[in-house]
Order: structure tokens, then sequence, then C-alpha cells
């Protein structure tokens, strides 16, 4: 978390001090994409070599996906109400 | 962008299962670690270049504090009423997903103060959680808005899906989107062991 939060301000830094040109900007955010891509194929591979993981999924992995999803729809619709309600930009 | 995402998660998922040896895990875990700080960099940069946004943000003042709030409430609503349906204890089923996606730690604290059961079901549901997440934030960008993006990430906002909802979104959302992970993140220890004795 402390990790996150150092990058995150020395980028933060960089972008308002560096002066960057359109084209810098652009190819920060191709490598952005990069990135996380890669990102995304390391969580997934860590998912997949998690075999006790995988083996639990038989016996709680409906009540787990039960719990994540309607927690994520609450959030969702939770969320877009208040960014209705207090958010909206006229 | 929803493509690439699915994509990259699901031949990860394969190699992982089929390729790669137990072994090579710290491997994993270190290059995913870099992968992120190098991402979170780029999403650093991309904010200090739009410096409105600070401004912005200060217009807005402690209102984007709603954001979490919405999304703690949504956490419980969801995991009460799935704890009705499956019959499991309130107060069990309030700190699952009080985990808000931060699998590692509610993971850990649950065994711990519950039970192995539970620990791996707090753990699973907030692995699902951040699938759900990864999946569902660029097409809750499109379709309803920019700020709904940060409400399936959780705690999960202020790193592994910050730089998912920054892609999707823009500058303004990607820093909420980090004020929020930061919140919620701070909030998981208090809040699983505090609803478990429910």
């Amino acid at each position: 978390m402390v990790n996150v939060l150092i990058f995150l301000i020395t980028g933060i830094l960089i972008g308002s001090f560096a002066n960057l040109g359109e084209k810098t900007v652009l190819l920060n955010s191709k490598l952005q994409f990069l990135g996380l891509m890669l990102l995304l194929f390391f969580m997934g591979s860590s998912i997949g070599m998690n075999k006790s993981l995988l083996s639990n999924l038989k016996t709680i992995g409906i009540d787990s996906f039960a719990y994540a999803s309607s927690a994520a729809f609450f959030s969702i619709v939770f969320v877009y109400v208040t960014t209705k309600r207090f958010f909206e930009r006229s | 962008m929803s493509i690439g995402i699915i994509i990259s998660v699901c031949t990860g998922i394969l190699f992982g299962f089929l390729f790669f040896p137990a072994e090579i895990k710290p491997f994993i875990d270190q290059a995913s670690g870099f992968a992120l700080y190098f991402l979170i960099l780029t999403v650093g940069i991309e904010l200090g270049h739009n410096r409105s946004v600070f401004h912005r943000l200060r217009v807005l003042g402690p209102k984007v504090l709603l954001i979490p709030l919405s999304i703690i409430l949504g956490s419980l609503t969801g995991g009460l009423l799935t704890g009705l349906v499956l019959n499991r204890p309130v107060g069990t089923s309030l700190s699952i997903a009080s985990g808000f996606g931060w699998y590692s730690l509610s993971g850990i604290l649950l065994t711990r103060l519950a039970n192995a059961e539970i620990g791996a079901i707090a753990f699973l549901s907030n692995v699902f959680r951040e699938l759900i997440a990864v999946l569902t934030i660029p097409l809750i960008a499109k379709h309803l808005n920019f700020l709904t993006s940060i409400a399936p990430a959780g705690a999960t906002s202020m790193d592994s899906t910050l730089p998912i909802i920054s892609e999707a979104t823009d500058s303004e959302t990607a820093l909420i989107s980090f004020i929020n992970g930061f919140t919620l993140s701070a909030l998981v220890p208090f809040l699983v062991p505090f609803f478990l004795n429910f």
C-alpha cells in the first residue's frame, strides 16, 4: 500500500513538472495499456497456479460467487444512485 | 478493451494451470508487482499532466467520500442478502462482504478469527469480486457513468483495478478511484473483525 502511494506520487510529480509533450503522454497511455494486459495475465496465472483455490471451487465456489456478485451488484446500484443524486454535472 | 482484458486474464489462468510450475510462483508475484508499480507510475504521470484534476477534486471536496460510503452500504446489503439466502450467520456474511475485494487480507483475517472454511470463502469471494470488477469496469464506464465503474472494484480501486479504471474513464475518476480504494483498504482491517461478532 505504501509502495503504491510512492509510485503514484512519483508519477504525479513527473507529470506535473517534466513538461511532457503530447507525444510522450500518448506513449505513456499506450505503455499503460500494454502494462495492464501484462498485469492481468500475471493475475490470471496466479489464480491458475493456485491449485488449492481451484480444488476449493467445488465446495465453496457457488457460495463465494454469490457473495461476490451480490456485493458488486449492490455497490454498483448504490454508487449509481449516489452519482445521479449528488454528482450529476449541469 | 473488454476483449483484451478477458483474453489476458483467461490466457493467464490457462498458462498458470497448464504450464507454469509451482516453483515460479515467486517470480510471477514479483513480475506482477513490477507491472503494477509501473502502471501506477503511468497513472500518476497522467494525473500530474492533467493539473485541472486536482482543482476539480477540491471543488468536490468531502463529497467524494460518498462513493466509498455507497460501496460499503452496497457491499453489506449484498452480503446480508446472500447470507440470508445461503442460510449463513449475519455477522459472517457481513464480514465476508467487508473484504471489498481485498482477498489476501480478508482471507487471512477470517481464517484466524473464524475458521478455515470462512477464510476460504472470504478469499475466494474477494478474488471473484476482483475478477467481476476487471470484466465489468469498462462496460459500466461505457453504459452507466464513469464514477459508477469504481463500485465493483471496492478496495482494489487503489491498486490492481486502478489502471483499468484509468483506461476506461478519465483522470478525475482515476484520482477519485484511488481515494476510494485507499479509504476502503484502510477500513477492511477494522470492519472484518467488527462484523464477525454481530
